[in-house]
């Protein structure tokens, strides 16, 4: 999983300017898609990245910015 | 997901190139390795060999919540809210990042299924007979009248049955993960309407209740004229009577792929939990009134 910048693309989606696999693309995470599509045997459409982008929380990549303390290892 | 963030990457993560600069003495290429053996090592790795690093709790500035994530083989995970008990437990180092792991990532740790096992058609041993599995996958609820309204669901054809159903985020993550295969989700969410032994196999009565098969009730109410399941145990517990559906009769009586007492498991351990939850209740109470009078 690339770790872009996801909040210009995730604008866009919100906007319905792209869509859940033009998304995929923008933020470089296409091939691991395909990856879990293949994996599954499902079919690259874009309930299936959806389906990805929801399970991996692309939605929440504001919150995890916002650290109030550092990482703990 | 997370961003990747310079200031608040570890330290130890630091490239080579400038633990090299850094080096002046003599002795060169031995302080280099000595910084490269300084990477930090991941936190667990899995089963599958997949390496945790980065897990860490945190609080976000949006909410009182906090969130514990961490990164497998460099991929953020999707935060997950965590109790106070867990922070604090975390905090204070009484748990670790394993446990967290196994704990809001349980899916993420498990061994992965053979993906073999995600190609259809494959074939299902029903209660009618050998089957076909020809489809499977998951969808996301777009009805707007329904009760639920943008959650994902599963939907499967099994020979002539078509079925779907809310799927659990238990059950979601296990897909996803590739933990659990269709078939196996098939046994767990739609195993009653196809009469599979394996959906029955879940349900067991609880141990130390001396359950017998004699003590469970399988009769036609003569009143209403349906088939319900009960437990009476004359002097000990007597459980209510509940109806028990077309499906799991048909497992019962026809494909004998299921038992009396995974039936009676399946609609009265519930009642039988509370009832045990009650007797502890009980006794708590009657130890707390003898603690009283002495």
């Amino acid at each position: 999983m690339a770790t872009e910048e996801y909040e210009v693309p995730l604008a866009k989606l919100h906007a319905k300017e792209i869509t859940y696999t033009e998304f995929l693309k923008e933020v470089n995470c296409y091939k691991q898609f395909k990856n879990w599509c293949n994996a599954h045997s499902v079919k690259e459409d874009e309930g299936a990245a959806q389906c990805f982008f929801d399970h991996y929380g692309f939605e929440e990549s504001n919150m995890v910015k916002e650290f109030i303390m550092d990482p703990v290892s | 997901m997370a961003k990747k963030k310079k200031d608040s990457a570890p330290a130890a993560e630091e490239k080579p190139e400038k633990a090299k600069k850094e080096v002046t003495s003599e002795n060169e290429e031995v302080k280099t390795n000595e910084k490269k053996s300084e990477k930090r090592a991941p936190q667990m790795v899995t089963v599958n060999g997949d390496k945790v690093t980065h897990g860490h709790i945190f609080k976000s500035n949006k909410s009182e919540d906090w969130f514990f994530t961490a990164k497998i083989n460099g991929v953020p995970l999707k935060p997950q809210i965590v109790s106070n008990q867990d922070m604090d437990d975390f905090m204070t180092k009484k748990i670790e990042v394993p446990q967290l792991m196994e704990k809001y990532y349980p899916t993420k740790i498990m061994p992965k299924v053979n993906v073999d096992e995600f190609k259809l058609p494959q074939t299902i041993q029903t209660g009618e007979g050998e089957q076909q599995l020809v489809k499977f996958n998951v969808y996301k609820q777009t009805d707007i009248e329904a009760a639920d309204f943008g959650k994902y669901r599963f939907y499967a054809q099994v020979g002539d049955k078509r079925m779907s159903c809310t799927a659990s985020k238990e059950d979601l993550n296990a897909y996803f993960d590739l933990v659990q295969s269709p078939k196996a989700i098939i046994a767990k969410n739609f195993g009653d309407k196809l009469g599979l032994a394996e959906h029955y196999q879940q349900f067991q009565l609880p141990e130390g209740m001396n359950i017998e098969g004699k003590d469970i009730k399988f009769r036609k109410n003569p009143q209403t004229n349906r088939f319900e399941i009960s437990i009476d145990k004359p002097g000990e517990l007597t459980t209510s009577a509940k109806e028990v559906s077309y499906e799991d009769r048909q497992a019962y009586f026809q494909y004998k792929t299921a038992t009396k007492d995974q039936l009676a498991a399946k609609y009265l351990n519930h009642e039988l939990a509370n009832m045990t939850l009650g007797n502890s209740n009980k006794q708590q109470q009657s130890v707390q009134k003898s603690m009283a009078i002495a």
